[in-house]
């Protein structure tokens, strides 16, 4: 084997091998420890006020609840909206089901701060349906208030997660024997009996599931609490933005860090095990779906894709719209054209515009960097052996770990030396190559998975030396597979929030960073620039997620 | 041209392949057969350098290339589902072994027409693999081993994954074309049929050991070991009890035995079933079968032994299930199988 011809390629492999490790040793383990020292042991010594705080103060239990609470309705109004849309998609077959089934998870590619903009353009107090009722109807003030109230934050939670629930169940649900329900139909079982004794126990399984990740992402919910709950709301998340970046209390930010990771791993270990749970039982089953035969299933089916049309597309339309109405009788690009200047100099200290150069330019790093680290990480994990699967976990843990649980970690650990890095350019391609890396990761690997090894075999046999047989074999077949995880990659960290509000130097701010400052600005032209950047990234976001949803391999989508 | 020196590997503790010595000259089509497990696909890809053997040597005139990496031994290998480059069209997949020995792009263009050419699939060039039939994917995969021209062309079952009807037709096309091309070549498969049909030369392997090299002709003649014989269908296998003066008492009676021996063999097809009374042999029709030309049938001993063989439907009518039946043994048909074990005391005193 050590032959001089792959020498090389033997050692620059041993070498590169490591680089996944080491970026994540680097850049996680090093900033998580870096928090647990802040709220242990903040003078060097063990000191535990940090926690102490915690647990005596009602303000940060009644945080903690705020955040198990509004979670748990968040879970409760999803599952509750998904699951009859999921009992329309798996029991009938109609035009269009493939496309409304695949545009439900457009939200999924989303950035949190166009969602928010969205919604604030359709319902807010400057937004496209109060304007309507205002000017219809003569009215002094906007009639519609939900701007900073409980309410709005848990229709965006829908909005995120509808989608997420229905797909786990509706996959759970095709693939259950149809003859369960004739059966229990024959036996007299009929209306909710049906659903109480025979749908909601069969489907328990694929419900906790979807149960479970749809709390986890609200629980870690901290762009659209931020931007949509005003001062008044606050989960942990948001907690430990305002106390680390606001007030500067870093042990009990720490102390925050802690708890929320301990809880996120708690869940996120329940979720895998439901999950891997659900998906040995999927079986192959007879196509179960039956096209509509009464005019109550065609009313029911009806009912269904206008919901999730109006729910998912009308505030990105309204989004759209009132960027280029907001202010003026007709249609105009004004907003979009004063996005090149920058009149108010303190705001954002760069024209608008500069912060889609940064965005482009960073989303470009993170892209790269995440396929080079993500290609190197799937070929670790292709072998199944007991450090692989370790290894596994390990690349999944940034996901658990929140965005801005990484920023903040950033900003305490890479600031001072050994490593100083809170000037460099690269800190914030690092931290969105970790929040892409398991998706790159999920991407590439059963791609990997799918050629065999004797695909490689056949290569070797025919004289190609192994950088060849990489390079005309391997490669074309994941080609397609490295194509959806860039795209990830890219449109993930154009779209990245929580570690970026942390990390962004002033000058230099991120895409999303630009609209929330601007929107976080008095008058009518922040606004309206505000909402021309969140729809030039919706409609990136967009092409992005056609591209994915194009490219992707029938039977490789992985459900985070 | 291939010498194949002692060969040892074990998965863990599992013996696969106990010692295996092969030869392969210029130009020869051996046939390794052996039920599954017996350890033939292993050998075939330690000689290709896909594996490493514990012990041995593998020679290409006199040169040990045992630690040539694959890709450097150019060897030609069929797969027995083929392997083709899914992203690949035909004449690419047949292109791939010669760009990989920077072969000059017009000398590609007329080595992959010519392998097409050879297993007759001109004009298939452009085609995806996934439109192609079975029987089409299988020669491209041909075309594919034979384009850079290798020293050596191992198949492995490059059949096994057909139908039988198709099997049949292919196998003798196989032939030729590799005999057509000149190539020294390595088959192995577990379908006696399909040994016999392409092979110049048979090894059969049991358990990790070759049990018998020949021609098929001598392989099927004269199968060396009771292995061997059962591996074949020849199940008329009669124990020795006593020897002496090259003759064996056996429970049919005695039998001619040129040497020592612990088992015969009473071919098939020396076997003749005639009324009662024309042999001393009498035996009483158990089953039979008819199968179009020839009925299969089985009759049974009064010492308890059963014998199977072939009766020409013509003539064979008579021999219907309890009939009374006596047997004639042509010389030829009693084969000594070599097996050391269980051998009868040379004297007769058992």
């Amino acid at each position: 084997m050590g032959r001089n011809g792959h020498s090389l390629i033997a050692v620059a492999w041993r070498v590169l091998r490591l680089a996944p490790i080491a970026f994540l040793a680097v850049f996680f383990v090093y900033p998580v420890l870096t928090i647990f020292g802040i709220s242990l042991a903040p003078e060097g010594q063990l000191d535990l006020s940090g926690f102490a705080r915690l647990v005596t103060s009602d303000y940060y239990v009644n945080t903690l609840l705020f955040t198990i609470w509004q979670a748990a309705i968040s879970t409760i109004l999803t599952l509750g909206l998904a699951l009859p849309s999921a009992y329309v998609f798996s029991r009938f077959q109609f035009r269009g089901k493939a496309l409304f089934l695949s545009l439900a998870t457009l939200p999924f590619v989303l950035p949190t701060i166009v969602v928010a903009a969205a919604f604030s353009a359709l319902i807010g107090p400057r937004g496209y349906v109060n304007a309507f009722l205002v000017t219809t109807f003569g009215l002094d003030a906007p009639p519609i208030q939900l701007e900073r109230t409980l309410l709005l934050i848990l229709i965006v939670h829908v909005f995120y997660n509808y989608a997420v629930a229905l797909r786990i169940i509706t996959t759970y649900w095709m693939n259950q024997n149809p003859r369960i329900e004739q059966a229990a139909r024959v036996l007299g079982a009929h209306g909710w009996r049906l659903w109480w004794y025979v749908h909601l126990p069969l489907l328990r399984p694929a419900i906790t599931a979807a149960g479970v990740l749809v709390f986890i992402f609200c629980f870690t919910s901290f762009g659209v609490v931020l931007l949509l709950g005003g001062p008044r709301y606050a989960t942990l998340e948001v907690e430990i933005f305002r106390q680390a970046r606001d007030l500067f209390n870093l042990p009990v930010a720490a102390a925050l860090s802690i708890v929320q990771i301990g809880l996120m791993f708690a869940m996120m270990w329940v979720y895998t095990r439901l999950q891997r749970r659900i998906s040995s039982e999927i079986v192959a089953a007879e196509a179960s779906a039956q096209r509509p035969k009464t005019q109550r299933d065609r009313i029911t089916i009806t009912v269904t894709l206008a919901f999730m049309a109006v729910m998912l597309f009308t505030p990105l339309v309204a989004l759209a719209l009132v960027s280029v109405t907001l202010g003026f009788d007709g249609i105009s690009f004004q907003h979009y054209q004063q996005l090149g200047s920058n009149p108010r100099g303190s705001v954002l200290f760069v024209p608008p515009l500069s912060a889609v150069g940064n965005s482009v330019a960073f989303a470009a790093s993170s892209t790269a960097l995440s396929i080079i680290l993500g290609v190197v990480s799937s070929y670790l994990l292709l072998r199944n052996n007991r450090w692989s699967r370790l290894l596994d976990a390990a690349f999944m843990l940034p996901l658990a770990t929140s965005a801005v649980t990484l920023g903040f970690g950033f900003i305490v650990a890479l600031d001072q030396p050994p490593l100083n890095l809170r000037q460099s350019a690269l800190l914030i391609p690092v931290a969105h190559t970790l929040v892409a890396m398991p998706f790159v990761i999920r991407s590439i690997l059963p791609a990997l998975r799918a050629i065999p090894e004797n695909l490689r075999e056949a290569a070797s046999v025919l004289g190609a030396s192994p950088w060849r047989r990489w390079r005309w074999v391997e490669l074309p077949l994941i080609s397609r597979a490295l194509l959806v995880g860039a795209t990830y990659a890219f449109v993930i960290s154009l779209g990245e929030f929580g570690a970026s509000l942390f990390i962004a130097r002033p000058d230099t701010p991120t895409l999303p960073i630009a609209i929330f400052r601007l929107l976080g600005q008095p008058g009518g032209s922040s606004y309206g620039q505000a909402l021309a950047l969140s729809t030039i990234l919706l409609l990136v976001s967009a092409v992005a997620f056609i591209l994915i949803e194009r490219l992707r391999t029938p039977g490789a989508r992985g459900e985070f | 041209m291939l010498t194949i020196h002692n060969l040892h590997r074990s998965f863990g503790t599992l013996p696969v392949l106990r010692g295996i010595d092969l030869t392969l000259n210029e130009a020869e089509i051996i046939c390794l057969l052996g039920p599954s497990g017996c350890g033939k696909t292993t050998l075939l890809r330690i000689i290709a350098g896909l594996e490493t053997a514990d012990v041995g040597d593998v020679r290409i005139d006199g040169v040990s290339i045992k630690d040539t990496p694959v890709h450097e031994r150019g060897f030609g290998l069929m797969f027995q589902d083929f392997a083709l480059f899914p992203h690949l069209d035909v004449a690419d997949n047949v292109a791939f072994g010669l760009k990989m020995r920077h072969v000059a792009a017009n000398e590609q263009q007329r080595r992959v027409a010519e392998a097409l050419e050879r297993v007759n699939l001109s004009g298939f060039d452009k085609r995806s693999i996934a439109t192609l039939s079975g029987g089409e994917r299988q020669r491209v995969a041909l075309a594919r081993s034979l384009a850079p021209q290798p020293r050596l062309l191992m198949l492995d079952e490059p059949l096994g994954s057909l139908d039988a009807a198709l099997r049949d037709e292919l196998i003798v096309d196989l032939r030729a074309i590799i005999k057509n091309a000149g190539l020294t070549t390595l088959y192995v498969t577990h379908d006696q049929r399909e040994s016999f049909a392409i092979a110049d030369r048979i090894a059969v392997m049991n358990a990790g050991k070759i049990e018998q090299i020949d021609t098929p002709t001598v392989i099927y003649q004269k199968p060396a070991t009771e292995f061997v014989a059962r591996f074949l269908g020849l199940q008329n296998i009669v124990p020795v009890i006593e020897y002496a003066n090259d003759k064996a008492s056996t429970p049919l009676g005695v039998l001619p035995a040129p040497t020592l021996t612990g088992s015969l063999l009473l071919h098939p097809d020396g076997l003749r079933l005639v009324k009662p009374g024309e042999s001393e042999l009498t035996v009483e029709v158990e089953e039979s079968i008819f199968q179009g030309s020839s009925y299969r049938v089985r009759v049974r001993h009064a010492s308890g032994t059963r014998l199977t063989l072939s009766v020409s439907a013509a003539t064979g009518a008579w021999a219907t299930v309890g009939t009374s039946a006596a047997l004639q043994i042509d010389p030829s048909a009693v084969t000594t199988l070599g097996d050391a074990a269980n051998l009868p005391n040379k004297n007769g005193q058992s």
